[in-house]
This record gives C-alpha cells, sequence and structure tokens, in this order.
C-alpha cells in the first residue's frame, strides 16, 4: 500500500535502477495518509465500518512449495475504530416560505438586507446562499481534499530538504502556514514567534519583546558547550523557563507554542525542538511551516510518480494476499492468483499479517475531521493555521485549520483537524478543543448563527466593545465556528515500536501516520529501510530535470520513436 | 537495451554550456555594432527600437542605447501599443537586473515625456506588488515616491504602505526613511507623530536592539528638536556690535531691533554691524511669518542656551523613552544602540546628574565599539564644552580655562569670540580643525600647550594675538609659517624637542620672541 514511507522507499530504489512493483488494494494512493473528496471518504468510512473481507484465502496453492510457509496479509480496514460521523445541519434547507416565518422573529438583526432594497422574500434567498444543508456539502464534494493524516512540513525539514534535494519539489505545490495560534486564558491569541511577529504584536509589552528575543535568539545559538542549560539536563523545559522569570505569558507561548511541549517535556527536548521551530523560520514565511496544496495526500503521490519515472510499475486495487516465507526470508507474494517473486518486500502495518506485527498496540491517534462555517479566529485574510491546542497533564491537540485557497474545501468553508494521542477515544479525547473552538449545537439552518459573511461579523466584533462582558461573552459564542460536519476515529501509532522484530529478514514494515506535526518519522523511517535494503547507494540523488534527459536509443532495435525536439545522443 | 531515459554526462552539458555562451557573444557583439550603426543613420523608426530590444533584454544599463529609444520615441509619436511595448521592455529588464538605474530612469522618462495619458495609479501598484518580492530595493522606494507624488496619493495611505512593509520586517532604511520624508511634507501635529513613531522605534528596539534602522529613524525624529533660544550674546566692542547665536541663523529667520542696519556675518552663527552712535534696546529675531523667536539685550548673557524646546507632552513621552532604553539596558548592557541613545536623550532630557551619567555611559561606548571611538571623543568634547559655557555663563569670560578637559575637537568657539586668554593646554587636538579657532578674534594670549599637534596646518589669522604656548606638542615642520598671519604676534612659546620651530619662524619672521623653555 503506497502509504508515505513506503512512497519515499519506492522512489528511492527505482532511482537507484531496483525493479519496483507498487501494489495497492485500494484505488486511491496513500493508504492511511490519502486525502479524499466527500464522497470517497463516505466510501471510505463504509469500507471501514463494514471490514472488508479477504477473499482469496488459501491454505495451500500449487505456487507455494512445500518448504515455503504463505502467510495471509492484514486487513487494513480492521485498523481503524471508533468511527464517529455527525451531521450538524439540516439534509436540507428549509423551504422560503419556513424561512419567512423564522425570519420575523429576528427582523432586528436583518435590517441592512432590507434596506438594500431588497423584497423580504429576495434576502431570504440571499440569505439562503449563506445556509449550508447536507445536500450543499454533498454537491460540492469534489472540492473537498480530506485529510487522513493531516501534516506539516518544517520549512527546513528532512522532508523539504529531501525533496529539493532529490528534485521532487516540481511535483507539489505548498502554501506557508501563516499564524500560530494557542489557547490561553480561554481564548486565542497569535504566538509572535518571528523577529516581525514579536515587533508588530500588541500581545507583549517591550520588556517581554526583549526576554522573548533573548531566549529564542539563546536556542537558535545553543551548543552543548555553552553551559547555558547547565543544571537543567534533568529537569523540564517548563522548569527552565520559570528559572528565566519570564512572564507567565511568554512561558505560554514558548513553552506550547514555539518548543511545541508541555509541562512534562524534558529540558533539552524542549531546547532541540525550539531549535527546529527557529531554524524554518523565515525560509518561506513568517511561521516555519508549509502546508502541501490539495492536501497531503499528494506527498505519497510526488513519490509515486518519481517512482513510475524511473521505471517502478503500479497496480491499484490489486491486493497481496499472502507472503510467502522461507528460512526467515521473505521468497515471493500472491496476488490475484499469481506468485510474485521478490528480493525485498516493503509494507505497511496495515497490511502486515498479525505474525509479524508482534506486540504493536492497535490504539494510537485519536483524529477529527471538521467542517466548519468560518474560521476559527477571523482576520481579513484566509488565514492557514497551526494550533497546539495544551491539555494540562497530556500531548496537547494539533489543530490545523485550513481554508478555500489551498484547495481542500470549497469558498466559504474552512476545515479543522485535530490530532491527539488517544487516551479514550477520539470524541472524548478532542472534547476541550472543540468545546473551546466550535458551536458544536445543531443549527437548523434558520437562526442567525449561520452566518458566514467574515466581513459582517468582523463588523459586528468591533461594534460591541461598548458591549458589557457578559454580551460580548454571548457574542463570542455566537462568533465561533458552527460546525457543519464532523467525522471522529481512530487509528494505531506505531512509531514508537520495534516493527523489524517479528519479521522475515528481508521484509520491512513501515508505520501508519504518527502522532508528531511533521514528517520527520516518516523520513527517517524510509531512510533507514533504505539503507538496510541497499546499504552501498545513495538515497534519492537528484533526479534530472526533462531537458536533462535524452533518450539512449538502441539502433539496432528497430526504428526508435523521434520526435523533432528530441535532443540528440551525445 | 533501448529508449532508457539517460542523464546527460556534465561536460558534455558544459561543452553544450560554452558553446552557448560563444553563440551568444557573437550575437551580442553584432546586435551592438547594428544599433550603433543605425544611430549614426539617424534612423528613427519602430525597426530601430526593434534592433536594441534583445540588447537591452539581456544587459539593461547600456545608457547610450536607452538614449537612442529616447531619441526614437521623442521623434516617432509613438502609437499607444509602442508606449506599452516600451513600457513591457523596462519592466522586462528590471527583472533581469532590478537595480538598474537606466532601467527605472527610462520608465520615469517614458511616462513623464512621450505617454500623452499615463497611469501613475497603475505604476503605484506595481511599485506595490514589487515591494512586497522585494522589500529593499531603494530604487522602487524612490520610484514610489515620484509615483504617488504624482498620482496625488493620499499620505495617509503612503504611510499605511510603509508601516505594512514595517510590519513584515522593519530591518527597512528605504521605508523609514519615506516615513520621515512623508511625515515632513504632511507638516502636521509634529508632537503627535512624534509619539506614536517613538513607540514603535521602542517596539523594534526591544525586539533587536543591534539592528540600526529604526535608531536611525529614532535620531531623525528626536534631532529634530532645537534650542529654545537662539541668541547666545548681544555684545559691542568700540562701534561693531556683534551679535552670537547657538546655531546658524535660518535663511527665513530676520535680525531686527536696529532700525535699518544691516548685519553681516562673519558665518551665520556670528553677526555684526558697525553703528557710530549706538543706543541698543533689544534684538530681536523674527521668522517668516513675523514672529518672534528670541530677543536679548546688550551684555544680557541668556541662560539655558543648549536646552531644547521639548513641549511638556513630549518631554513626558522623552522621559518614558528613557526609562524604556534604561530597562533596554538593564536586559542588554553592551548594546551600543541603546547606550547612544540612551545618551543622548539623557542630554537632551537634562535630568539631574545627567553630565556625569553621559560621561560614565560615553566612556563604556568607547570600551563597546572601539571603531567609533573618535566619535565618541568628539561627541563627549561637545558636551564638556557645553556644560563649561553653560555654567560660566554669568561670569567674566574674560578667561577660558579649558585645560586638560580631553578635548578632542572644537565646539562652540564662536562663544569664545570675546575671550582674551584662553587655556586649552592638555588636550587632543591632533585629529582637529585648528580653524574653529578663527573666531577667537580677541585672544590676546592662547596656550595650546601639550594638545598632541603635529601642525598648524589651517591655524587661523587671529590679529590680536599675543602669546602663544605650543610647548610639548610634536610640531616639526614648515606648517608653522602660518603663524605670520598673525600679525600681533610677540611671543612663541616651544620646548627643546620643538627646537627646529625656532629655526624656520626665525627665517620668516624676526620680530617674533621664540622663548625655549
Amino acid at each position: 500500500m503506497p502509504s508515505m514511507t513506503e512512497s519515499i522507499v519506492a522512489a528511492a530504489a527505482s532511482r537507484i535502477g531496483k525493479r519496483v512493483l507498487h501494489l495497492d488494494r485500494n484505488d486511491y494512493y496513500g493508504g492511511m495518509w490519502a486525502s479524499f473528496t466527500f464522497e470517497a471518504l463516505q466510501k471510505w468510512l463504509d469500507e471501514c465500518r463494514n471490514g472488508k473481507t479477504n477473499d482469496f484465502v488459501k491454505t495451500s496453492s500449487p505456487l507455494v512449495q512445500d518448504t515455503e510457509k504463505s502467510i495471509t496479509i492484514g486487513n487494513q480496514f480492521s485498523t481503524v475504530f471508533n468511527i464517529e460521523e455527525k451531521w450538524f445541519i439540516p439534509e436540507k434547507l428549509p423551504s422560503v416560505g419556513n424561512l419567512l416565518s423564522a425570519k420575523n422573529t429576528q427582523t432586528e438583526d436583518s435590517p441592512k438586507e432590507s434596506k438594500d432594497g431588497l423584497t423580504e422574500t429576495e434576502a431570504t434567498l440571499k440569505q439562503n446562499d449563506k445556509l449550508w444543508c447536507q445536500a450543499k456539502i454533498k454537491t460540492m464534494g469534489r472540492k473537498f481534499n480530506l485529510d487522513l493524516a493531516p501534516k506539516l512540513l518544517f520549512s527546513r525539514g528532512t522532508l523539504v530538504e529531501l525533496l529539493i534535494s532529490s528534485n521532487i519539489s516540481r511535483y507539489a505545490e505548498f502554501r506557508c502556514v501563516n499564524r500560530i495560534l494557542t489557547w490561553q486564558s480561554n481564548k486565542l491569541e497569535t504566538v509572535p514567534c518571528s523577529r516581525a511577529d514579536v515587533f508588530a504584536t500588541k500581545n507583549v509589552g517591550l520588556i517581554e519583546k526583549r526576554q522573548l528575543m533573548q531566549l529564542l535568539t539563546l536556542c537558535v545559538e545553543y551548543k552543548p558547550e555553552s553551559g547555558e542549560f547547565k543544571g537543567f539536563e534533568d529537569k523540564t523545559l517548563k522548569q527552565y523557563l520559570e528559572s528565566k522569570s519570564l512572564t507567565e505569558n511568554l512561558m505560554h507561548y514558548v513553552l506550547y507554542a514555539i518548543a511545541m511541549s508541555n509541562d512534562t517535556t524534558p529540558c533539552m527536548v524542549g531546547v532541540e525542538r525550539t531549535q527546529r521551530f527557529l531554524s524554518s523560520l523565515g525560509r518561506y514565511g513568517n511561521t516555519p511551516f508549509l502546508w502541501p496544496m490539495y492536501g497531503t495526500g499528494e506527498l505519497p503521490q510526488c513519490f509515486c510518480r518519481l517512482c513510475a519515472v524511473f521505471g517502478g510499475v503500479y497496480h491499484l486495487k490489486r491486493a497481496a494476499d499472502s507472503v510467502i516465507v522461507a528460512n526467515n526470508e521473505c521468497k515471493a507474494i500472491l496476488s490475484d492468483g499469481s506468485r510474485l517473486d521478490c528480493d525485498h518486500l516493503v509494507m505497511g502495518v496495515a497490511d502486515a499479517p498479525p505474525e509479524f506485527l508482534g506486540s504493536v498496540p492497535k490504539a494510537g491517534l485519536s483524529r477529527g475531521i471538521f467542517i466548519i462555517d468560518r474560521s476559527i479566529s477571523t482576520t481579513d485574510k484566509e488565514s492557514l493555521t497551526l494550533l497546539q491546542f495544551p491539555i494540562k497533564g497530556k500531548e496537547p491537540i494539533t489543530v490545523i485549520e485550513a481554508g478555500p485557497s489551498t484547495h481542500v474545501c470549497p469558498p466559504g468553508l474552512y476545515l479543522l483537524h485535530m490530532t491527539t494521542k488517544q487516551i479514550d477515544n477520539a470524541v472524548n479525547d478532542l472534547k476541550p478543543a472543540v468545546d473551546a473552538l466550535l458551536h458544536s449545537e445543531y443549527a437548523d439552518g434558520t437562526t442567525i448563527r449561520i452566518n458566514t459573511d467574515t466581513q459582517s461579523t468582523q463588523t459586528s466584533k468591533e461594534g460591541d466593545s461598548s458591549a458589557s462582558s457578559g454580551e460580548s461573552n454571548i457574542l463570542n459564542e455566537s462568533l465561533k465556528p458552527q460546525i457543519l460536519y464532523a467525522l471522529y476515529f481512530n487509528c494505531p501509532e506505531t512509531s514508537e515500536y520495534d516493527l523489524s522484530q517479528n519479521v522475515p529478514s528481508n521484509v520491512y514494515l513501515c508505520s501508519g501516520p504518527d502522532l508528531a506535526v511533521d514528517y520527520e518519522f516518516a523520513v527517517k523511517q524510509a531512510k533507514s529501510i533504505f539503507s538496510k535494503m541497499y546499504p552501498d547507494s545513495e538515497f534519492l540523488p537528484r533526479a534530472p530535470d526533462p531537458e536533462e534527459l535524452s533518450l539512449e536509443v538502441d539502433e539496432a532495435a528497430g526504428p526508435p520513436f523521434q520526435s523533432s525536439e528530441e535532443p540528440k545522443e551525445e | 537495451m533501448h529508449n532508457r531515459l539517460k542523464v546527460r554526462t556534465t561536460e558534455a552539458q558544459k561543452a553544450a554550456a560554452d558553446r552557448e555562451k560563444e553563440k551568444k557573444l557573437q550575437l551580442y557583439r553584432n546586435t551592438i555594432n547594428d544599433v550603433f550603426e543605425r544611430r549614426s543613420r539617424k534612423e528613427y523608426d519602430v525597426l530601430a527600437l526593434k534592433s536594441s530590444e534583445g540588447l537591452l533584454r539581456s544587459n539593461p544599463d547600456i545608457v547610450t542605447i536607452w538614449n537612442y529609444r529616447k531619441e526614437i520615441l521623442l521623434k516617432l509619436k509613438p502609437s499607444e501599443e509602442i508606449i506599452n511595448d516600451e513600457l513591457y521592455l523596462t519592466e522586462k529588464c528590471l527583472q533581469v537586473n532590478p537595480k538598474s538605474y537606466s532601467a527605472w530612469y527610462h520608465r520615469n522618462w517614458l511616462l513623464d515625456n512621450v505617454d500623452p495619458s499615463p497611469d501613475w495609479n497603475k505604476e503605484l501598484q506595481l511599485c506595490t506588488k514589487y515591494l512586497k518580492l522585494d522589500e529593499r530595493n531603494f530604487h522602487c522606494w524612490d520610484y514610489r515616491q515620484i509615483v504617488a507624488s504624482k498620482c496625488q496619493e493620499p499620505i495617509e495611505n503612503e504611510l499605511k504602505f510603509t508601516m505594512e512593509m514595517i510590519e513584515s520586517n522593519f530591518s527597512n532604511y528605504s521605508a523609514w526613511h519615506y516615513r520621515s520624508k512623508l511625515f515632513s511634507a504632511a507638516g502636521k501635529d509634529e508632537e503627535c507623530t512624534k509619539i506614536s513613531e517613538l513607540s514603535l522605534v521602542e517596539s523594534a528596539a526591544f525586539t533587536d536592539p543591534s539592528d540600526q534602522s529604526a535608531w536611525i529613524y529614532q535620531r531623525w525624529l528626536i534631532g529634530k528638536l532645537e534650542p529654545i533660544k537662539i541668541i547666545y550674546k548681544v555684545s559691542q566692542i568700540k562701534n561693531t556690535v556683534y551679535l552670537i547665536l547657538n546655531r546658524n541663523l535660518p535663511n527665513n529667520y530676520k535680525i531686527i531691533g536696529l532700525g535699518e542696519t544691516i548685519w553681516e556675518q562673519f558665518d551665520s552663527k556670528v553677526w555684526y554691524t558697525k553703528l557710530d552712535n549706538v543706543n541698543i534696546n533689544k534684538i530681536q529675531i523674527i521668522d517668516e511669518f513675523n514672529q518672534v523667536i528670541d530677543d536679548a539685550s546688550l551684555d544680557n548673557v541668556q541662560k539655558d542656551i543648549f536646552n531644547l524646546n521639548i513641549s511638556e507632552q513630549l518631554q513626558l513621552v522623552l522621559n518614558g523613552q528613557l526609562d524604556s532604553l534604561h530597562q533596554l539596558l538593564e536586559l542588554e548592557p553592551e548594546s551600543k544602540w541603546a547606550l547612544l541613545t540612551y545618551v543622548l536623550l539623557l542630554y537632551t532630557l537634562k535630568p539631574k546628574s545627567y553630565f556625569e551619567n553621559c560621561l560614565k555611559n560615553i566612556k563604556l561606548l568607547k570600551e563597546l565599539d572601539t571603531k567609533r571611538k573618535n566619535y565618541y571623543h568628539d561627541l563627549e568634547s561637545r558636551y564638556k564644552i557645553e556644560y563649561w559655557i553653560a555654567n560660566n555663563n554669568n561670569k567674566n569670560m574674560d578667561d577660558i580655562n579649558l585645560k586638560g578637559y580631553g578635548l578632542t575637537a572644537f565646539y562652540h568657539m564662536h562663544m569664545f569670540l570675546f575671550s582674551i586668554n584662553i587655556d586649552l593646554s592638555d588636550n587632543d587636538l591632533s585629529h582637529s580643525n585648528l580653524n574653529h579657532l578663527k573666531y577667537l578674534i580677541m585672544c590676546k594670549k592662547l596656550s595650546l600647550r601639550n594638545c598632541k599637534l603635529a601642525n598648524l596646518n589651517n591655524f587661523p589669522a587671529l590679529n590680536n594675538l599675543e602669546s602663544l604656548d605650543l610647548r610639548d606638542n610634536q610640531i616639526q615642520d614648515i606648517s608653522c609659517t602660518e603663524l605670520t598671519k598673525c600679525k600681533s604676534l610677540k611671543t612663541i612659546i616651544i620646548d627643546n624637542k620643538q627646537i627646529a620651530l625656532d629655526k624656520i619662524l626665525q627665517g620668516i619672521n624676526q620680530s617674533i620672541n621664540i622663548k625655549i623653555m
């Protein structure tokens, strides 16, 4: 199944001239790293709910020799569980007549439209344009790219460097995450993380600005011999920050947003994370992160494309049925009644036979995908946001919000992804962030709640400055995005387990999506698998640009394909 | 094996690149010759325009070719299409070299001189777009200033734009500079502006104290302050009335108070007039609106001559700045810009024991920023001289004693115009310009003993000077002949090591008595 790690390994092997066959039982690329249209997501959910039986379970086959053992492949869909899907809007919009009666109770709120010279029905229809119903979402379903494993790239992280050095970057487009938010004192705040942010922010005082810059500089320039963190080696980052007598505000920004840590993160781990965060700043934008256009499912496909350019063969909708093993070595796989011999077998944990997995746990990630009607924090421009929602004593909930300009959802909507470590189940694990950020009551489509006009909500926000705090709280509540659709599920997280323990010597298991916000783990794992397979070969050397290629023509082998622009052989 | 992808070897690539380069060079030479021939044949047509296009696109800095195009365009009465093509060409050229003076100029010239209906608003949008991509290209900032004035863009909008640019990266001299230009042009409510601008600078200073751009802007904001007073002293010697100012008299100011008297200037800080029958009441300085800026009566020395004109509101703000700088220095005790600004502000506001504080911090600056040591020495000299003048105002100014002040430069020497006995000994004047002594026209006795002087270049003609002490310097050369300009000079005191001077001076003017001590 060509998910992230497997795709990187496949591209790397193909690039050095190995013959690569890539089988996927699905009709899409990416496995647990895929991005789906709304319709495809529904299909995937159906398959997950129903499970898929392996039709080709045959214990004995003429293709398997006596000395060999055939081991049946695992079932990917059985690894997704606790699926909870919920709509918060009606199937269809209420008719105009219903709306009219509903409107009479709220004329106060829509005087502008009447003044515009529209009849009430016209106004209602206009209002209707801004309302959402299930049918409307479904008709726009192809405009969604819903990620199973939403992740960001550190601008100077290993994946970006790999995409550049291997020349795969031309297959993908990215957008900069343009703000880092945090949740503090029951509200969202923008974290100043670059020099420009620190200069411009009004959230911190002058002294704080200097302290923050000093601390960040200290972390960037940190070298083990400097002695700055002496005595904190076995303490937490929080204890270190406390020793610097930072204000509570700064502590929060640094600890939860910049160091991407929590109360228990060891000091040196936090410093390392801060360094990584800061070293990626300013390369492409004022935050350290990139987000792939059209969703994260694009990335495995980029590597698949390179693999195919160098001769890799792809076969979707075809599964491996069993692995043939002799003398602790994989000889071949059986697929669709054929025996396919191989030197190496790379497979995802989801496909792995239970025998290979050993004690790998099934619990891991709690995921939430939300279609919402506006940004969690509106500004005049569309934002691409990362928020590490702190949970006391636990891993934070990673929240990524992407809007229509990244082609993951239709105009007027936003996608909100939440990921955290599974403790209970996805619904309960994500509840704190959902409650804090989103409006999750059912919206019948007639109330004023659903007004996706960002500008008008902005104006009312500003105009409300004189209102009493009680009223503004109510208003804030109504400014929260409305959930239109929510999907929760759990899936395994295997990044912390040694997957090479129970496998034959030439079989390599790849983890599914890990908890971290970035791709560091997948790249590291791919590199390590590749170096075990081909210890002396270069990992993804730069692929030539099309204009650097020429076709090597064997004159004796018949008339070559000739085009007018074909470069002559040197 | 056939039809397999093969990567071209690097040798092959190099050879191909070399061939390509040679071909390009030949083409370049041929084209440039062709264009020059056309110009000599006075070909002013579309074809001639086309002929040089490729050339400029590969090298946008051939001014001669741009000039040829200007000739063609002026003769041709070009259509809208040609003008647009020409604009497009400059655009392409700026993509090749974004800092091409000639391409930027040509674009401006074209819109100014050829285009009958130039779209300056579009240019402004282009500038905005461009500066978002290349925020510190001063060519584009300059061009923007021209464009904004052409399309009469409201100053507020331009201020807003510079603010956006500064917020995305405040290390941008051009943006700060443009703000200063805009505020100068707007000329409105300066204090209010200063207050909000200073808080911006403060924010930049605390974010990154080592970035100069905001500090320099701050210098502009504070440096606009001028002393309250302008007249230092009005004195009469024989039948000449001298008016001594503390700064150059601005061009639009006038001196009044002695009827129709015409004031002559020694320089723009020292004015005089000869009167037979003097009866001065008051001398006034007025501005262009006849507002009295300052006034003084004869021999009445003004106090607080160096105190600056700061409104109460601004005083509060600057005090706030001083406090926050103090805090910044606690966090960053070695930040040069913070220290220097602290010194400047202390001196501006003159709080209690400011002088000692300034000197202490200047000493620190000399240690931290050794490359600019001399600058700090000179600053210290100025402060010391001003402090001396301010504190000796009421005393008899006949005798001036600045012995051992560590002075490295002369400041305000014109305020010693009437002094007779001046002691500048034990200072380091090796790098100063002795011409500043030209104001000491009443001085009879001057000591420059132990001032590390190596020569007497530019020593002015001091007509009343009788005695000059030059001991403990290293003057050996012919520059001492400058002294012969001082017609009353009777005694020069030198030391044993400068015995060579004796001979040189004796050779020129035997009436001078050289004492060797």
